[in-house]
């Protein structure tokens, strides 16, 4: 049975079709706010509130979109307010002393955990569209017409957002230091500015 | 130094990890980064970028938080439905009130015009003066039952049925 076909019954007076689509989507809706906010309480207060939005507003949804689409982009209004409300601040706090090896190799800095925090890191001072973008892009492997829709843009749009999201992960990664570190021994070309001479 | 093809080749390593790319443009991509060390390097940053945000999922919480998660999600639903209730109750119950008060205010407190000018002495005068011109013949030795008879007769009545009303009562009299 389709999300659809539970709304239908729900608008008919079936209360388990809105458990069934609770149980369908909690998890990776969870996932994808946590993602965001990470605060595992918060993530599951904004995640319920969004559900009690959708319960309230399924009988007058017009299905123009999909129900998914119609939840995620409620949940990410939901996160917008809630992060204007804590105006929460990037966090970056490396340890600069720590460099890697000159030698380090690609596959070395694959599975470190500085990676994935240097990651974390640079995805908190995205600006919100390209940050949002690229999780549902990454996470939920959501098509770039699924996002534009849940973010009310063009695919165009979703799309430009996504490329300048990577590009500028990319740049805000460890990857500058490593770059820089071994440009000082003359070792790696910067790609930004082209071959060491 | 980076050339405009460097900034198509950009644009294509992250379309190739993203959605992948047709055969020409694959072709392509490969041939410029045999040839250009910077975006050789580029690629393999944004392949480890790719492959690092895949790693970087948070936790994902145990049991106890989605039993949690479902109970507290299923108490917050009835409190709003309660809530919900109530307030359309409080709304249902507002709308009689409303009502019963307006009802009251028109029966109780709207003037009727017609008992004011005979409950003033001035205006019954006047209103009587008139009635006299407009019906008929007036004397002192009927005034007083004319008074006392249009004073009943006027009031709801149109001016014809009230002249109707004194010459059936003159002739009642006469």
């Amino acid at each position: 049975m389709n999300d659809d076909d539970l709304v239908q019954q729900f608008r008919n007076g079936r209360k388990d079709a809105f458990s069934e689509l609770v149980k369908r989507y909690a998890k990776p809706l969870t996932m994808t706010i946590l993602r965001l906010v990470r605060d595992q309480e918060e993530a599951k207060d904004i995640s319920q509130t969004v559900f009690l939005k959708v319960y309230e507003g399924l009988p007058g949804f017009m299905m123009a979109s999909s129900f998914k689409t119609w939840l995620y982009s409620i949940a990410l209004n939901a996160v917008r307010d809630h992060l204007r409300v804590k105006k929460r601040s990037p966090v970056a706090d490396y340890d600069f002393d720590d460099f890697p090896d000159e030698s380090a190799s690609v596959p070395d800095l694959l599975d470190s955990a500085r990676m994935r925090k240097s990651l974390r890191d640079a995805l908190e001072q995205l600006p919100e569209k390209q940050k949002v973008t690229f999780s549902l892009r990454i996470y939920e492997n959501m098509d770039y017409k699924q996002i534009a829709a849940v973010m009310g843009g063009t695919e165009g749009g979703a799309r430009g957002n996504f490329f300048q999201a990577v590009k500028t992960l990319r740049q805000k990664m460890l990857f500058s230091e490593a770059r820089d570190f071994a440009n000082d021994n003359g070792r790696v070309p910067d790609p930004e500015k082209g071959r060491p001479s | 130094m980076r050339t405009i093809e460097c900034a198509r080749a950009e644009k294509f390593i992250i379309e190739d990890l993203d959605e992948r790319l047709d055969a020409d443009r694959k072709n392509w991509l490969e041939h410029h980064i045999a040839a250009c060390e910077p975006c050789a390097r580029i690629q393999a940053e944004t392949q480890v970028l790719f492959h690092t945000a895949q790693l970087c999922n948070p936790p994902i919480p145990g049991a106890e938080f989605w039993d949690s998660y479902d109970s507290t999600l299923e108490a917050r639903i009835r409190e709003t439905e309660l809530l919900n209730r109530s307030s359309y109750n409080w709304k249902i119950a507002g709308t009689f009130l409303a009502a019963a008060i307006s009802a009251f205010v028109v029966f109780c407190f709207i003037p009727d015009p017609a008992r004011d000018a005979i409950d003033d002495p001035q205006h019954a005068t006047i209103l009587m003066e008139e009635l006299n011109m407009a019906l008929g013949p007036s004397s002192q030795e009927t005034l007083p039952f004319q008074v006392q008879d249009l004073t009943i007769e006027v009031r709801g009545l149109k001016q014809d049925d009230i002249a109707v009303n004194w010459f059936e009562v003159e002739e009642e009299h006469g």
